[in-house]
């Protein structure tokens, strides 16, 4: 993500002076994570002369990066196939696979905070966007945080940035709900909301927005919001940049208050003819 | 906008439940289309579905109870009460769960009245789509013609060969009929009476015993496709009545979940409504009867997913689908024989296996099991077995495929929508002129 931020081209140059200062690590950690984007071909190294970029970076950001045993088990989790709490034995029966490849998807799922180590041979997956409380929940933390980027001193959003969110969300508005691509909708508005907690200049809130990003990528059930309502969301965030780019942070953080607040709408749970309907479950499983 | 000089604005009011409310987005999307103005009177506990269409929405209070917690507690004894009466005939079901039902819809039109009235003078629609079950003195008096969308079964609209509304009477044998028609009005009556009190007190005339609702004097439309329409005895007068089949709405693409075991097999929807939802034993044993069967299984199973672990690699759960873009790719769908369910099934020419509980589910289950459509099994007297054979025939059976196949092409030349929407649209304009106004 941090080097596809860099605008860097095929052919360039790669410093790991400047990674390991973006990341505050020591150069050996930086050079395994370097090593390991020249296994994905992302990168090359060039003897003595260190990383260069070996493709195109940005393309890379539609790639999938969850593929095989990965991706089976966050699909399975989600699913409700796979128990809260999994053993590398477990996943090497369901999966038919060896130990190490067990555990490299699980030290990967901890790595990605979708697991924790537990006692034991244990392994506990984490809060993640796979249950409506989840999600509602999710939905209130964004509602506490995301305003608040507007308030940070120092707020600063980049021009260009800027301006490459306008160009997204005008294309989308264009298109239509008609024609969405839901891939494209959702990097955009992952996009602009990262953009945002970027430009707070507040590296926790930054950091809280992109973990909550990472949250709603893994989410394989969307909760199938009608196209009409995601245009909608579009007009909304061009709104936010109007009014950060008119200086004007307070109304900036009243729309994305509204905004979030509009995307929490969600279905009746429970509706029948002559009766109120109602949102969510029960409080008592029937 | 071709045949108009000027866009409508076109007022909805449907019942505050999903059936009603979808077939009303799905018609206000083809006036939308058109060059109208749809604006839904909603209840606000479904205030935003209607704007996350893309409608504009105006509130209107359908109930007294307006806290999180007074809601729960209604949904709470609402499901520990009618739980149990799921179980039973459609005849016991007149005393424990229509009653109650009714008394419930009557509460929510004199809830409603004052406040709808208030809307539709704000508003000034140039018609109203009614989609509920019982009238609303408010828009007989809004100064437009009005439309009654009959969303439930076609035995809403009653006649001498038509079996009795919600009683899942079949169409060939009369001989329960009377008893039904005599135990529903006489259960209803003090309902009724307290309802007719109410018309009278706002200046209306009485209704006929067992009618809480008559047809506009304007524009009736039936969601019902002629092709399975009963054979009256009075046939309605196609000035007033239209049979227009089902409404379905536009979603966005489904794409379909991998399923680790059996992804080649046959795929079967199963979705029983919100309500439906709750009934979670319900959705355990058919998970477990999955489990073992070669087949790969959407289900939506409401804000109940959470409920549920161990789900089979042949399952997947869903809190909800947008089943008009789910219902083209599956090959039979298990629902509760709601109206809409039951058109989206005929639309897209797949057999329906419909498992009533309640209402006019009973209907549409004998419908579709003597017009050879589909086939219907108790809700919950089955074993295992019994599920998987009906599941076995109906796909197997390539007459009632041929039969669906064709049905869904007349439906699809036909142009439901379009054809509701016109409707609406002419009746918006006599309305103008001061046409018609005599009752039916």
């Amino acid at each position: 993500m941090w080097l596809r931020r860099q605008d860097l081209k095929p052919g360039d140059h790669v410093p790991e002076r400047l990674v390991t200062e973006a990341f505050h690590v020591s150069r050996t950690p930086v050079r395994a994570a370097l090593t390991l984007l020249v296994q994905r071909g992302l990168l090359e190294r060039r003897d003595r002369r260190g990383f260069f970029v070996a493709g195109d970076l940005q393309a890379t950001a539609d790639a999938p990066e969850q593929t095989g045993l990965h991706a089976a088990i966050l699909r399975d989790r989600f699913s409700k196939r796979l128990e809260s709490e999994v053993t590398a034995a477990r996943l090497m029966k369901r999966y038919r696979v060896s130990r190490p490849e067990a555990m490299r998807a699980l030290t990967r799922l901890q790595q990605e905070g979708i697991v924790e180590r537990a006692l034991g041979q244990r392994w506990v997956f984490l809060p993640a966007l796979d249950s409506l409380r989840s999600q509602e929940e999710s939905h209130r933390f964004r509602l506490v945080l995301e305003p608040a980027a507007f308030e940070q001193p120092g707020f600063a959003l980049d021009r260009a940035r800027a301006r490459e969110l306008r160009l997204a969300l005008n294309e989308m508005i264009l298109q239509g709900p008609a024609a969405l691509d839901m891939k494209r909708v959702l990097d955009t508005d992952i996009a602009f909301h990262e953009a945002m907690g970027e430009a707070s200049q507040n590296r926790f809130l930054a950091d809280a927005i992109r973990r909550q990003s990472r949250l709603r990528r893994l989410a394989t059930s969307s909760m199938q919001v009608p196209p009409p309502r995601l245009v909608e969301s579009c007009r909304e965030h061009l709104a936010i940049l109007d009014a950060v780019e008119a200086g004007d942070l307070a109304r900036a953080a009243t729309l994305m208050r509204e905004h979030l607040a509009a995307s929490l709408r969600a279905r009746p749970g429970f509706v029948n003819r002559g009766a109120p309907p109602m949102l969510g479950g029960l409080r008592r499983a029937v | 906008m071709t045949q108009m000089e000027r866009p409508r604005t076109i007022a909805f009011l449907p019942e505050a439940a999903y059936g009603a409310s979808l077939n009303c987005v799905a018609i206000a999307q083809e006036l939308r289309d058109m060059g109208h103005r749809p604006v839904f009177l909603c209840d606000p506990g479904f205030a935003g579905m209607f704007r996350n269409y893309g409608f504009e929405e105006l509130p209107v209070a359908l109930s007294p109870l307006k806290s999180e917690a007074e809601i729960a507690d209604f949904w709470q004894r609402f499901i520990d009460q009618h739980r149990p009466h799921f179980h039973l005939s459609p005849l016991e079901q007149i005393a424990t769960y229509e009653v109650p039902a009714w008394n419930a819809i009557v509460d929510s039109a004199i809830h409603a009245e004052p406040a709808l009235k208030k809307a539709l003078a704000q508003l000034k629609p140039d018609i109203v789509c009614l989609d509920n079950v019982v009238y609303f003195p408010a828009i007989g008096r809004a100064g437009c013609p009005w439309v009654r969308i009959v969303s439930c079964a076609e035995t809403e609209i009653p006649d001498a060969n038509v079996p009795p509304y919600t009683s899942g009477l079949p169409a060939a044998d009369q001989s329960g009929w009377a008893d039904f028609r005599a135990a529903y009005v006489g259960a209803l009556k003090p309902v009724h009476e307290r309802y007719n009190a109410f018309l009278v007190s706002v200046g209306e005339a009485k209704m006929a015993p067992g009618e809480f609702l008559q047809p506009s004097p304007w524009l009736n439309l039936l969601l019902t496709p002629q092709a399975i329409a009963y054979q009256r005895r009075q046939p309605l007068d196609p000035r007033l009545f239209a049979y227009i089949g089902g409404a379905v709405r536009s979603e966005a693409p489904y794409d379909l979940p991998f399923f680790p075991k059996h992804n080649d097999k046959p795929l079967i929807y199963v979705g029983f409504g919100s309500l439906g939802a709750a009934d979670t034993d319900l959705f355990r044993r058919l998970i477990e009867t999955f489990a073992a069967a070669p087949y790969r299984v959407l289900m939506s199973v409401g804000p109940y997913k959470d409920s549920y672990e161990h789900v089979p690699d042949n399952v997947h759960l869903e809190y909800w689908y947008p089943q008009p873009a789910v219902i083209p790719q599956v090959d039979l769908f298990i629902h509760h024989g709601g109206n809409n369910s039951l058109n989206e099934a005929l639309s897209f020419g797949k057999p329906s296996l419909v498992m009533p509980y309640c209402w006019d589910g009973h209907d549409n289950a004998q419908r579709v099991s003597e017009l050879g459509l589909g086939a219907k099994l108790p809700r919950y007297d089955w074993t295992g077995p019994d599920l998987l054979a009906a599941i076995r025939t109906l796909l197997g059976d390539a007459a009632m495929k041929r039969r669906l196949t064709q049905l869904s092409r007349d439906l699809a030349a036909a142009d439901s929508r379009r054809r509701a929407a016109d409707l609406i649209l002419a009746t918006a304009g006599a309305g103008t002129e001061g046409a018609r106004r005599s009752a039916p």
